[in-house]
């Protein structure tokens, strides 16, 4: 087999005050015609850097040893003109987020020529022909109409659509495709991956396909290179990596894959301690514009004592939006939440501070809901004081054990969030939830920031403080095998509305409502020895 | 439909703020404390002068209907009599207002290349040699004060070399060739002025833009600098720079009183100053609303502007 | 920690205000005259050694004015923009972390003081006060004040804005804290960079709009030694003796020039600050 892509032994490093900061450490890798390498790592393993360098494209104050040869060619020794006639034409680029990544003041057709214009001699009439031609190739409805469009007035996965078109162009034996697929929803997701295999097959196209979710490679790729450090551990086919992995980096990442398959916790029967019922949420009407449509409408669930009840769907489905109508965040426009029997107000304010106390909010994203001008003691302490009325060295001891309870020393008390690694930081976030002695933790998305082997311990942290106090979840999420694991009950939303609530392993098993059985068939499997491979 | 909703919505704000703008200039103007008579004579003014601008005034009536009548008199472009002259305030303003209008289109087109050119080589390579000489170019000239660059300009091209006259005089029979000439220098010098702030920020947004994912996009479908350039980068950081400049209108109003007291140029801003000084009222109160009307409407064709150049608000919905 | 690094811009500011800096306050004590000394020369002669900037038409020696000029200006400057940042910022900040209807009137008043251009502004004020305070330099600092007020209650907000849509703030308001104690402990200590940078750029035109007004014959009155004042005064001399407008043309343009590279500097270090944070 020919190879069309060859990195050897690639080092890539950048200047830091004080020294220098080694992002690509000896990478060596292949990429044969028509086949698809995965190269997997968690953030800051340097995977996008390779894929970068591939291009030859360095970040200023990056320097760059070894050889990238990409169609015959060093890309590391290419004057900027060689390169530019490389670019686009031998080898295609996808990127990560299409929404950033395509010219908002630019039609999408547009951006698909120009690639036709600079490297092709086609006349502007083959070009628009061609144009369509790669739009019906990449799955788009009505071509023309698409093309005609603006970069904003496209779905996530249609402006991905069109960017995988662009690298599709001028038909290059190779295309970089780094994290094509995050922050897109689960099925659209399936499509694009399925998008991608066709393009392999039907065109003979080399993939070099960048990502940090090894389940969704191992149902893409043809082989696996998996990177930790700068450094690639492991290169194998598909099959090696995942049932016989050599490296025990590779083995860990793999054993912190949470399984869809298995049996999710029991189900507990408890009376419920939170109810909604007929919640709903409308935005107002603005100046001379039209009423919304309603948010999240008609949406009645319950929560048992200590029960984890998962709410997913797919972005825009309303999730966010009743866990914040729930806990006073946003005003509800019409329904009843009440807690343990009582009623709560719609508005935060008119909510009184045990209202406030027993119902605790866990962000996304810890970057967000961390101040980062603040200590972890002084971050701490707040929940302390207004719940609780202490302060001094005793608001410092209990601080201090909530650290403990999320398995932090004592000794991050004086950091800033900065200075905590993403992991720690959300723990500082669930010990501040925790601190005010909550009976409920709404967890809005805790994990989707973090990396698996991160995820994980969460995961194990949140299943312990359940089993030792008594705390009800109620956990979105997109990710349905952390779901599996996690909760008791399931319920999922679709355009504002509840479609499906149940028990986890019947919803899992027997999905009664057909975008239920989608976001399942989404799914992606790590193949394993007790389970049948796919593809 | 969406377009024309957003830009109906910035007219009525633009109106609005124009009536709030009538408000404090009223307020300051006649509504501080303290007899408005005594503020404008001065205290030793003689009682009968006091009493007889009283009476001018019309302090004898409520504020609210002063205001009513003085609101109602200028939307009809009746804008009272000038004190020191009197004559009409309009037949005083307007020809100046003229002059001034021509001097601020001419300077306009000085800015243009001025900031663009120097702003795109600077965006081209930012933190190179070329950018920081430009930086250190555009600090400079943006910390000297308008009237030391004005009579900097002044001494340089009219006193040490004759190029230009050192007075601008302004007369009905001058063919077109001498206004433009007798324009040239205070116009080239408010240019370069307001260049110095239209520099900066189009630098800073061509930077912002050069650092976004679609450039690198682009630049990974191997298009050539130039395309990149032109065809991605400016057209995106144009549009916060056209808003930038407009909001630049205050400096450039500001400019134009330093630039004509130094050229001794007879215009708007010269004419306000000299009102201001003779404490002559219905010639401020009038000066001062042109000029945040003008500010006001230039925003507001800003705004339109990008309302039409930014595809994102035009297509909304 | 890494070790910090100064951007040039803020070093050569900061030698530039040093120098400054040390004039305003030995100036006086340096002059080769007293600055309101009449005939310590012939009138109106040309820069010589005796007399740098030369002298006036009534033989005062413009060097030691232009020395005796400094702690006036720098004075006034960091006194108007003192008064304008600190009510500016507590407007903005208020305003945007409490929101709604309060915000709402707060900035279409600022919107419409906006409109009217700064300089004007100032014009307006100080004619309109009278001839009684007209020249006292409580006035000027009262101007620079309210012409800043405005524009950095709108940055401020900005700022606040910025902050208060992030979860920390919300995280805050499940709390149940109100907009003061948010505004206090989770927004200012997030805007202070801000503010910061904001009280220096405006730090930096101050000294132009004294100036100016000086220079437009609407600032301090003579005999002060105010640098546009005297451009002003010795305008007619700009054929017979240039220095005399240069001179202290030069002092206020160093001084600001002085001013804008250490907020250059400044803010360059802010936005790599925020950068190493985000990282």
């Amino acid at each position: 087999m020919n190879t069309v892509l060859e990195v050897e032994n690639l080092t890539v490093s950048y200047a830091v005050p004080g020294g220098a900061f080694t992002a690509v450490d000896g990478a060596s890798l292949q990429v044969g015609a028509g086949e698809i390498l995965g190269l997997v790592g968690e953030s800051g393993s340097g995977k996008s850097t390779i894929g970068h360098t591939v291009m030859g494209h360095l970040a200023p104050g990056a320097t760059a040893g070894g050889s990238v040869r990409a169609n015959g060619r060093d890309v590391l020794d290419l004057s900027r003109a060689a390169l530019q006639d490389l670019r686009g034409a031998s080898i295609g680029f996808v990127p990560q987020n299409p929404t950033t990544a395509l010219n908002p003041a630019m039609r999408v057709g547009t951006q698909i020529a120009e690639v036709l214009r600079r490297h092709t001699g086609l006349d502007p009439a083959a070009i628009r022909a061609r144009c369509v031609e790669l739009a019906t190739d990449v799955g788009l409805p009505t071509p023309a109409a698409l093309l005609a469009r603006y970069p904003h007035q496209l779905s996530g996965g249609q402006q991905q659509r069109i960017a995988i078109a662009m690298a599709l162009a001028c038909r290059p034996p190779l295309i970089i495709l780094d994290e094509p697929t995050t922050g897109l929803d689960v099925t659209v997701q399936r499509q694009i991956v399925e998008l991608l295999a066709r393009l392999r097959d039907g065109h003979r196209i080399a993939m070099l396909y960048i990502t940090h979710d090894l389940p969704l490679l191992a149902s893409l790729a043809d082989r696996i290179a998996v990177m930790q450090h700068g450094r690639i551990v492991e290169t194998g086919p598909v099959g090696d990596i995942v049932r016989r992995p050599r490296a025990a980096y590779t083995r860990a990442l793999i054993a912190a894959v949470p399984d869809p398959d298995s049996p999710a916790p029991a189900p507990l029967h408890e009376s419920p301690v939170l109810a909604a019922s007929g919640l709903a949420v409308t935005y107002p009407a603005g100046f001379l514009r039209r009423r919304p449509p309603p948010a999240v409408s008609g949406v009645d669930l319950t929560l048992g004592a200590t029960e984890t009840l998962a709410l997913i769907g797919e972005s825009g489905s309303g999730k966010s939006t009743t866990a914040r109508a729930i806990c006073g965040l946003i005003r509800r426009s019409a329904g009843d939440v009440t807690f343990d029997g009582r009623p709560l107000a719609p508005a935060l304010g008119r909510r009184d501070g045990a209202d406030l106390r027993d119902i605790q909010y866990v962000f996304q994203n810890p970057d967000a809901s961390l101040n980062p001008r603040r200590s972890v003691a002084e971050i701490l302490a707040r929940p302390i004081e207004v719940f609780h009325g202490i302060r001094g060295a005793a608001a410092r001891d209990r601080a201090a054990r909530a650290l403990a309870d999320v398995e932090l020393d004592a000794e991050h008390l004086g950091r800033l969030p900065s200075e905590l690694s993403g992991g720690q930081r959300q723990r500082v976030a669930i010990a501040r939830a925790l601190l005010a002695e909550p009976q409920v933790i709404l967890c809005d998305e805790v994990l989707s920031a973090l990396d698996v082997s991160v995820q994980a311990r969460i995961i194990d942290l949140f299943l312990r403080l359940q089993r030792e106090r008594r705390l009800a979840l109620l956990f979105i999420s997109h990710d349905l095998a952390v779901v599996r694991r996690l909760s008791h009950r399931v319920a999922v939303m679709k355009d504002g509305r509840l479609v499906e609530i149940g028990e986890t392993d019947a919803i899992f098993t027997r999905p009664q409502h057909p975008y239920t059985e989608s976001l399942l068939a989404a799914i992606n499997r790590l193949p394993g020895e007790d389970r049948d491979a796919p593809g | 439909m969406s377009f024309l909703r957003l830009a109906l919505s910035r007219i009525v704000a633009s109106v609005f703020t124009l009536f709030l703008v009538s408000l404090i200039v009223f307020g300051t103007a006649q509504g501080l404390p303290g007899d408005a008579a005594t503020r404008i004579l001065g205290r030793e003014a003689p009682p009968a002068a006091k009493e007889r601008l009283r009476l001018e005034l019309g302090l004898d009536m409520p504020v609210v209907t002063r205001y009513a009548q003085w609101v109602t008199a200028a939307v009809q472009g009746d804008l009272g009599m000038s004190f020191a002259t009197r004559k009409p305030v309009s037949d005083y303003l307007g020809p100046r207002l003229r002059n001034t209008l021509a001097l601020s289109l001419l300077a306009f087109l000085f800015y243009l290349p001025l900031s663009i050119l120097p702003a795109t080589l600077q965006a081209r390579k930012p933190d190179r040699p070329l950018d920081r000489l430009i930086t250190v170019i555009t600090v400079v000239l943006l910390s000297s004060p308008e009237f030391l660059s004005a009579t900097l300009f002044l001494f340089a091209f009219a006193v040490h070399w004759r190029f230009f006259p050192p007075m601008v005089q302004l007369h009905d029979v001058m063919s077109w060739g001498e206004y433009l000439h007798a324009l040239t220098l205070p116009a080239a010098t408010l240019g370069l002025l307001l260049a110095t702030y239209g520099v900066r920020m189009l630098r800073e947004s061509l930077v912002d833009i050069t650092r976004s994912d679609f450039v690198l996009m682009a630049e990974f479908k191997g298009l050539s600098r130039a395309r990149v350039l032109w065809r991605h980068v400016l057209p995106n950081a144009l549009i916060p720079w056209m808003n930038a400049t407009a909001l630049n209108v205050a400096f450039l109003i500001g400019g134009v009183v330093v630039v004509e007291k130094v050229f001794a140029f007879p215009g708007f801003g010269s004419a306000l100053v000299d009102a201001l000084q003779f404490r002559d009222l219905p010639v401020i109160t009038a000066g001062v609303m042109i000029a945040a009307a003008i500010f006001i409407f230039v925003n507001l064709l800003a705004d339109i502007g990008a309302l039409i150049a930014n595809p994102r608000l035009r297509t909304q919905g | 920690m890494m070790r910090a690094r100064y951007p040039s811009a803020l070093k050569w500011g900061a030698v530039l205000l040093a120098v400054h800096l040390l004039v305003a306050v030995l100036g006086p004590f340096l002059a080769p005259w007293a600055q309101d000394q009449m005939m310590a020369g012939l009138p109106i002669q040309g820069a010589s050694l005796t007399h740098p900037f030369g002298t006036d038409q009534m033989g005062r020696d413009i060097f030691s004015r232009t020395l005796a000029g400094g702690w006036i200006v720098i004075t006034l400057s960091v006194g108007g923009t003192l008064v304008g940042v600190i009510a500016g910022a507590a407007i903005g900040l208020f305003s945007g972390t409490v929101g709604g209807w309060i915000d709402e009137v707060l900035m279409r008043l600022t919107e419409a003081f906006l409109a009217i251009p700064f300089l004007i502004f100032a014009l307006l004020i100080v004619s309109l006060a009278g001839p009684g305070v007209q020249g006292s330099p409580v006035l000027l600092i009262l101007v620079v004040g309210a012409g800043y007020l405005p524009r950095v209650a709108r940055m401020a907000r900005a700022a606040a804005l910025d902050v208060v849509s992030r979860d920390f703030v919300l995280a805050a308001r499940l709390r149940g804290e109100n907009a003061w104690t948010i505004a206090r402990g989770e927004v200012l200590p997030n805007a202070t960079g801000v503010l910061l940078v904001e009280f220096a750029v405006r730090a930096g035109y101050a000294p132009i709009v004294i100036g100016t007004l000086g220079f437009l014959g609407f600032g301090l009155k003579p005999p002060t030694p105010e640098w546009g004042l005297m451009m002003s005064e010795y305008r007619n001399l700009l054929t017979v003796q240039p220095m005399a407008v240069f001179g202290p043309g030069l002092m206020l343009a160093t001084l600001v020039i002085g001013l804008n590279l250490f907020t250059e500097g400044l803010s360059a270090m802010a936005r790599h600050g925020r950068a190493e944070r985000a990282a």
